[in-house]
């Protein structure tokens, strides 16, 4: 077990370098470096800057070195914490994503929650109730839920929310909490924000994987194992849920690898539409200023994440299925 | 004779395809007594499986065990009970299974769970049936497992499947088995995927195994040679029905049917002059899909004459305890209703 | 269902045994193997009601989207006064006229908030005729000819309502058709391309190779693929023309989307390495490249197939999520994305809530992509009845 974590432990690092590597090519892609870009947004605002300055962020920031150099420069700034700054925030970058990580991240948690909350119980009932209404139903809201993209749903929600119902579908609380201190007022009215953008969010992920619940648990169902524990005289119910439904529940624990990134996908830009807290918007703004550290730093944070996630679902199987850590 | 135990009449089992109906199992007539062991062979497709299944009510949709079809159970002189007729969910069937039959299946490698260990995979049957304490069925299971021969049953508790080889597994799979004491093991083909050394000590095993726990054991093979070793009677399945049965001198010996006949020229047999050639049936089995009324192995049979193409043959008993389907022993015409 | 699987997997090499011209016949085979494997697929294809409709949809409205010059009656830059007009019906009678006609808009301020509102005027009848004639543009870029499918005269035809600069959303949504349909088609061509080159190297050779397109793999499907396609076309130069931001969009979503694709290459090729047939090739001296593409290519193209159908939804709505936040396809062009992001608040959408149709038309290309990759699917898979 200890040798499989180091393995994947290892197998992260490299994909971490990478990830890196295409954060700073994000960095570093739009035409001129950033530094002259904002020393000139500043002129024409008609601002006087101090040519030390600009030299000392230069140096800094490794400006005036060849690319891999600037690259290495930015790597031990990142060890070291420092992000780089935002220059349409005038902030440390890092400042602005630490205040926007709690909502990312507990958005992020509770959609994987619901997502499998949702998922797992429809799934086993899909494939043990086979071409019955209810599999139909569910199929065919699983195409919806494919096909809708999900800052159309949110768009159409809040549309439907304000035509409708006269609500304000949208931001984490009411407007008069913004800014204000936390108190219990506003986490009630934070709860009650919540389900929309987590029910958007997690949309495609729960489709997906209650398709591909479906399908493992219809192939389980007929494995030879099955017949053994039938053979043994167990109760139908009991058999179906404590050999097929425990076996094709384990591989959903690997599939966070592939509802992560969709899920932060989802989550940017149903943010940005719903104007959510996280670091979508931050993303966004970051993009239409070409403040290129913000941009960079967050699909960075982003990846992270998703790598994290990954490791940890990796280890979650490994403990639950005993056959992963002999195959490795 | 005394009443036998498991008592299988005119079972029918059709798979309703979209291609029409296969009909897998088609009219066999059985009888198993206590303390006996069956052997039903036959080649690749012909039904063996699916009968044993039927027995066990393991056939799933679009398998069907069609009306009209008995399988009588009675165990210690009580009322037969017929297992056809019993609903699918029942108690009744549940505590057949694994507690008066057990099965053992072809095969062991996918027939365990592989995310359970082995020790829960047995002590399971004996919690469903036999004690409600786990200690006790744990012992059970140790017992089972000391007594299929593994060398270190306690470690193997523990273990799981896929940390086994495969002779390991399949007596895992007999021990499962025999959890209950059962009545009757039904064990199908559960030394094929094995090799030959592994092959002789598995069917040993069951040997002493029946004597010990006084079993009835239907053993199901295509393989002549198993079918020597361990069975008293013999039955000769081809497309869904017997075509011969016999003790297994006779079928050995005087064997009547064709199809058994080539069965027994298609093994090496011990003695036999070296210049005779081992010959293969001709042709395969075929799918047993809207079948004509006529002899099924008439298309593959050497002695075939112009009835055989026209009618189909009955089961009929010649001498005693020996019947066969044929009409060059019986012009008995099968009758359909 | 077990007798057709079995036969699935037993006729392609039965009858041959003891043939004198065995070479002759091999060819013979191989070509009524794959001919009929793809008959089989076609009939299992074929009753799958969901996807043939979908499938004729996408035809239909591919072939809209390529004569959308002569379907859409106007330009799609045209403005006229006629700002955020509701669509309008199409009537057969009306007082004094019968046959296909609208009406014409008059305009009204709403007594209240004193907006313009644009009402259908019944006593203005404007007659729709066919095959008129309209603006000049090139016909699939060969003919100049200004015949336009249907057209009124003397006032406008919004089927679909105009947008805040009166343009006709109608004519606009055929335009945006074209745009992002073929984003599609041309980013999972690219994507094929890639995927199948990277993938086969890697499966077919190993090694180091394998490890690095793995690796470079494993990063792009563990980089949420909004952030960097949100990053990557924020960084297209501003003064492109919006014919390279196209196929500088269409580059960005393929280059995310051939990791899947290549993985399939890979496995199959790992798969079908070990098979007896390609030993066979091996042995008869084959090139490898010969051997990747006689034997192992067409082995899993209708794997391919269902892959890239089902990988199209996911550019269509990369590009109109990427356009939608204005990150994507530029002026003047217009795509799915740019019609929505005119909807994108709702106060405006509550108003004029046919600025919502390009959404219909959207969610039915990618429902359509998904029921036929589903049907295709179902019907490339031999285990399937
Ligand atoms: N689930 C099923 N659905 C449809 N047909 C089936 C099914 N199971 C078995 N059959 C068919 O029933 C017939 C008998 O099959 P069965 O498995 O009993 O053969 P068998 O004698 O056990 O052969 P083997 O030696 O290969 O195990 C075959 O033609 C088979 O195709
Ligand atoms: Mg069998």
């Amino acid at each position: 077990m200890g040798h499989f974590i180091i393995r994947r432990l290892g197998y992260i690092a490299i994909l971490l370098v990478l990830v890196s590597i295409v954060s700073f090519i994000i960095i570093q892609l739009p035409p001129g470096d950033w530094l002259s870009a904002y020393v000139t947004r500043l002129r024409v605002q008609g601002a006087t800057i101090n040519e030390e300055i600009i030299q000392g962020l230069k140096r800094q920031y490794g400006l005036d070195q060849p690319p891999v150099r600037q690259y290495f420069t930015w790597v031990s700034n990142l060890v070291q914490g420092d992000f780089g700054y935002s220059f349409s925030y005038s902030r440390p970058v890092k400042d602005l994503i630490i205040e926007r990580l709690p909502a990312t991240l507990g958005i992020s948690v509770l959609t994987i929650l619901v997502t499998y909350l949702i998922a797992i119980p429809i799934g086993i009932y899909s494939a043990t109730h086979q071409y019955s209404v209810g599999d139909y139903v569910f199929t065919f809201l699983g195409f919806i839920g494919l096909s809708v993209p999900s800052f159309l749903l949110a768009l159409i929600l809040m549309f439907l929310g304000y035509k409708y119902f006269d609500l304000s579908v949208g931001g984490l609380y009411s407007p008069q909490y913004i800014g204000e201190p936390w108190d219990w007022d506003k986490f009630v009215d934070m709860l009650w924000h919540l389900p929309i953008p987590v029910l958007i969010i997690g949309l495609s992920g729960t489709t997906g994987l209650i398709r591909v619940l479906r399908g493992t648990l219809l192939d389980e169902i007929h494995r030879p194992y099955v017949d053994t524990a039938r053979a043994k005289g167990l109760r139908e119910r009991v058999l179906l849920y404590r050999y097929p439904v425990r076996i094709a529940i384990n591989p959903l624990i690997s599939t966070v690898g592939w509802l992560l990134p969709a899920m932060f996908s989802g989550q940017v830009i149903v943010s940005i539409v719903l104007n959510l807290p996280t670091v979508g918007p931050l993303l966004y703004e970051a993009l239409r200023a070409q403040d290129t550290y913000l941009a960079g730093s967050i699909v960075m944070i982003l990846s992270l994440f998703t790598l994290i996630g990954t490791l940890i679902s990796d280890i979650l199987l490994a403990i639950v299925d005993p056959r992963i850590r002999i195959e490795e | 004779m005394p009443a036998p135990l498991l008592s299988i009449r005119n079972l029918r089992t059709y798979f309703h395809l979209d291609e029409g109906v296969l009909k897998a199992v088609d009219g066999v007539n059985l009888d198993l007594q206590p303390g006996q062991t069956l052997g039903i062979i036959g080649e690749s497709g012909s039904g063996k499986s699916v009968m044993a299944r039927s027995v066990m009510r393991l056939v799933m949709p679009p398998g069907r065990i069609a009306a009209g079809s008995q399988i009588l159970l009675s165990v210690d002189g009580k009322d037969p009970l017929d297992i056809a007729q019993l609903p699918f969910e029942s108690k009744a069937l549940r505590q057949i299974r694994g507690r008066l039959i057990s099965m053992i299946f072809q095969e062991p490698m996918t027939s365990l769970s592989p995310v359970h260990k082995v020790g829960f995979q047995i002590a399971e049957a004996a919690l469903l049936h036999v004690t409600k304490d786990r200690k006790e069925a744990r012992a059970i299971a140790l017992d089972r497992l000391t007594r299929v021969g593994i060398p270190n049953p306690e470690r193997t508790l523990e273990a799981y499947p896929h940390e086994l080889s495969g002779g390991l597994r399949q007596r895992v799979m007999i021990a499962m088995a025999l959890a209950c004491r059962p009545k009757v093991l039904i064990a199908d083909e559960p030394t094929t995927a094995l090799d030959v050394t592994v092959q002789w000590q598995i069917l040993r095993l069951m040997a002493e195994l029946r004597d010990d726990f006084g079993m009835s054991i239907l053993y199901i093979t295509h393989d002549l040679g198993v079918v020597a070793q361990i069975a008293e009677t013999v039955a000769v399945m081809y497309l869904g029905q017997i075509v011969e049965t016999a003790d297994v001198l006779t079928i050995f010996e005087h064997p009547q049917h064709p199809y058994t006949q080539s069965l027994l020229r298609s093994i090496p047999h011990v003695g036999r002059r070296s210049r005779e050639r081992l010959e293969a049936i001709a042709g395969t089995v075929p799918m047993p899909i809207n079948l004509p009324v006529r002899c099924r192995f008439a298309d593959r049979c050497q002695s075939a004459f112009s009835d055989c193409f026209e009618v189909a043959p009955a089961l009929v008993e010649g001498q005693p305890g020996h019947a066969v389907r044929c009409f060059l022993h019986s012009k008995e015409i099968e009758q359909h209703g | 269902m077990i007798p057709s699987r079995r036969l699935w997997l037993r006729w392609p090499f039965g009858g041959q045994r003891g043939s004198p011209s065995a070479a002759h016949d091999e060819a013979a085979t191989e070509k009524y193997y794959i001919a009929s494997q793809w008959q089989l697929i076609w009939r299992k294809f074929h009753k799958h009601k969901l996807a043939m409709a979908s499938g004729l949809v996408l035809i239909l409205l591919y072939a809209l989207a390529v004569l959308s010059d002569f379907i859409a009656p106007y330009p799609t830059a045209q403005r006229s006064s006629y700002r955020n007009a509701p669509p309008q019906t199409l009537r057969l009678v009306s007082e004094g006229y019968t046959g296909l006609h609208v009406y014409g808009y008059k305009q009204e301020n709403d007594p209240q908030t004193l907006r313009i509102m644009n009402l259908p005027d019944e006593s203005q009848i404007l007659p729709v005729k066919f095959f008129v004639h309209g603006h000049e543009y090139r016909l699939l870029g060969l003919l100049t000819t200004d015949i336009h499918l249907f057209g009124v005269e003397g006032g406008t035809i919004y089927l679909f309502g105009s947008d805040e600069l009166g343009r006709d959303l109608f004519s606009r949504i055929f335009a945006a058709l074209r745009i992002s349909l073929f984003v599609g088609l041309i980013g999972v061509f690219l994507s094929f391309v890639i995927g199948v080159v990277l993938g086969g190297i890697s499966g077919y050779f190993g090694g180091a190779a394998d490890i690095a397109v793995q690796r470079v793999i494993d990063l792009l499907l563990s980089i949420p693929t909004i952030p960097l396609w949100m990053a990557l076309s924020a960084s297209l130069p501003p003064h492109w023309s919006s014919t390279r931001v196209f196929f500088g969009i269409t580059i960005i979503l393929s280059l995310i989307g051939w990791g899947g694709i290549a993985r399939i290459v890979r496995g199959k090729f790992l798969e079908l390495r070990e098979e007896d047939y390609v030993t066979a090739a091996v042995v008869a001296g084959s090139t490898s490249m010969r051997i990747i593409f006689r034997h192992l290519v067409p082995a899993f193209a209708s794997y391919l197939i269902v892959q890239l159908t089902l990988s199209i939804p996911g550019m269509i709505i990369g590009e109109t999520a990427l356009s939608y936040l204005g990150l994507g396809i530029r002026a003047p062009a217009v795509s799915l994305g740019t019609l929505l992001k005119d909807a994108q608040n709702v106060r405006v959408v509550a108003l004029y809530p046919w600025l919502l149709i390009p959404a219909v038309f959207l969610i039915v290309i990618v429902l359509a992509f998904n029921f036929l990759g589903d049907g295709l699917r179902d019907a490339v898979d031999p285990y399937k009845q």
